[in-house]
This record gives C-alpha cells, sequence and structure tokens, in this order.
C-alpha cells in the first residue's frame, strides 16, 4: 500500500471536481495489460494503473467514461510515464488533458 | 530563460534585456509576440483563460530551447508565457531568440513557437457568450512539429 497525491488540470479538474486528491494504493494485477507493462506489478509493487482504478472507484462510472473519453498523459514528480510506472508513498502522480499552449 | 507570468510583457524591455546580457553583439534578434484573437471558431472570444502545471510547464519549455540550442548556432532564447485570462488583443507568448546570423534567428524563433504549440505543458480555456470550452490541438499545429523532423 503506498499513499500518492493525484493531481488534475485544465479540462480533467473541472471533471473530477478537485484539483488533488491523496489516494492509498495497493497492488493487483491488471488483466489485459501487456506483460511488460505489468513488470512492475509482478513484483507486486503498485502502478500508475492500480491508482487509475482508485480513481475510477472514487468517481464513479459515468465520470470515469467522461474522463477516459479525453486522452490524457501521465507524469509521476512532473516527468510522463507509461501506464504501467511503478508508485511509491509520496508521489505527485498528475493526469493532463491534451495541452494546447503557444 | 524562461518565465511563466500572469503580467503583460514589453516587448522593448526584453529586447534591451537581451542585448545587455550578450557577452558578444549578437548580430540578428528575431522576435514573435502572440495575441489573444477575437475569434476562435464562430463564436466572439470574450477571453481565454490559461492554466499550467508550475514546475512540469517551465521544464517542458526548457527542453523545446535546449533542441533549438542544440540544432542551431544561438546566443540567447528568451520565454514569457502568460497564464490567468486574458482579453482579446492581450499578449500571451513571447519567443526571443539572439544569434550572430538572421537565418538562425529566424528559423529557431519559428521552431521554438512551434513546438510551444504542442509540448508546452499549458491549456487554454475559451470564454464566448455561447459558453466556455477547452481548446482542442489543431491537427495544423502537430503537422508543423512534424514538418521539423524531416
Amino acid at each position: 500500500m503506498v499513499k500518492i497525491k493525484l493531481h488534475f488540470f485544465a479540462s480533467i479538474r473541472e471533471l473530477v471536481g478537485t484539483a488533488e486528491l491523496s489516494v492509498e494504493v495497493s497492488a493487483e494485477i491488471t488483466p489485459g495489460v501487456d506483460a511488460e507493462e505489468n513488470n512492475a506489478e509482478e513484483k507486486g509493487e503498485p502502478t500508475v494503473i492500480d491508482a487509475l482504478r482508485v480513481l475510477r472507484n472514487t468517481l464513479g462510472e459515468s465520470c470515469w467514461q467522461e474522463l477516459e473519453k479525453s486522452s490524457y498523459k501521465v507524469a509521476i514528480n512532473q516527468a510522463f510515464v507509461e501506464l504501467g510506472h511503478s508508485l511509491i508513498d509520496g508521489d505527485e502522480v498528475a493526469l493532463l488533458p491534451q495541452v494546447t499552449g503557444g | 530563460m524562461i518565465d511563466i507570468q500572469e503580467e503583460d510583457f514589453d516587448l522593448g524591455l526584453e529586447y534591451q534585456r537581451m542585448l545587455d546580457a550578450s557577452a558578444t553583439p549578437p548580430g540578428a534578434i528575431v522576435s514573435f509576440a502572440g495575441l489573444v484573437r477575437d475569434h476562435m471558431g464562430k463564436s466572439q472570444t470574450s477571453a481565454l483563460t490559461l492554466e499550467h502545471y508550475p514546475g512540469m510547464t517551465e521544464a517542458s519549455i526548457q527542453k523545446i530551447i535546449d533542441q533549438a540550442f542544440e540544432r542551431w548556432s544561438l546566443q540567447a532564447i528568451r520565454v514569457i508565457h502568460r497564464v490567468g485570462r486574458l482579453s482579446p488583443g492581450a499578449q500571451i507568448v513571447l519567443v526571443m531568440v539572439a544569434s550572430a546570423h538572421r537565418a538562425e534567428a529566424f528559423e529557431s524563433c519559428e521552431f521554438i513557437m512551434d513546438y510551444l504549440k504542442t509540448e508546452a505543458v499549458i491549456w487554454k480555456k475559451e470564454h464566448t457568450e455561447d459558453g466556455d470550452q477547452w481548446l482542442k490541438p489543431r491537427v495544423v499545429d502537430e503537422q508543423r512539429v512534424k514538418n521539423w523532423s524531416k
């Protein structure tokens, strides 16, 4: 079990209704994810996928489906990561919608 | 140097700062200032609100600047990106590049601006009479970035 903080931005922040959410995440094998992404899970470490599962349970299905429609990227401690990336205590996990700067 | 700020910027002041900071006088300075348009789509734009991720936004812009320094022989790069609520006509973004010759200054300024559109961690919300909406990436911007890797 690790304690992390989820951060939401722009359209996702408005959808979720808050900018930050502290959650506890534990590892669980996720079917349908390829072996490479599951490496961390094989070692019993929770991953971004586990954090998203916790978020899904927290938000409810309709809100989650809306979120899934927006193609977002995930960053841990301000660096982009793949969904199979493992989590440790205190991680800042951000969901970033597609950027539109300039 | 990068600044993410709510305050407006002064083009003349930034130009002078770039000259003052140069060890040897540059042969060329190219600057681009982006402003809020009054139309993004069909409706009249009353304002834009820009949001960023402090720390990660600066890092994403630094990466673009590093790439420009690798690709061209440049003396200095200055980027200012405003955030918060901005009205049509307001300045949003400044890119200023100093180099020995004009070609690399023109090219790198365009390169940085193109990448700011697709890589800088910033989000724009458009406010109109018909409602508010978060802007989506434009295909034309993605195409322009692809052209740089040809």
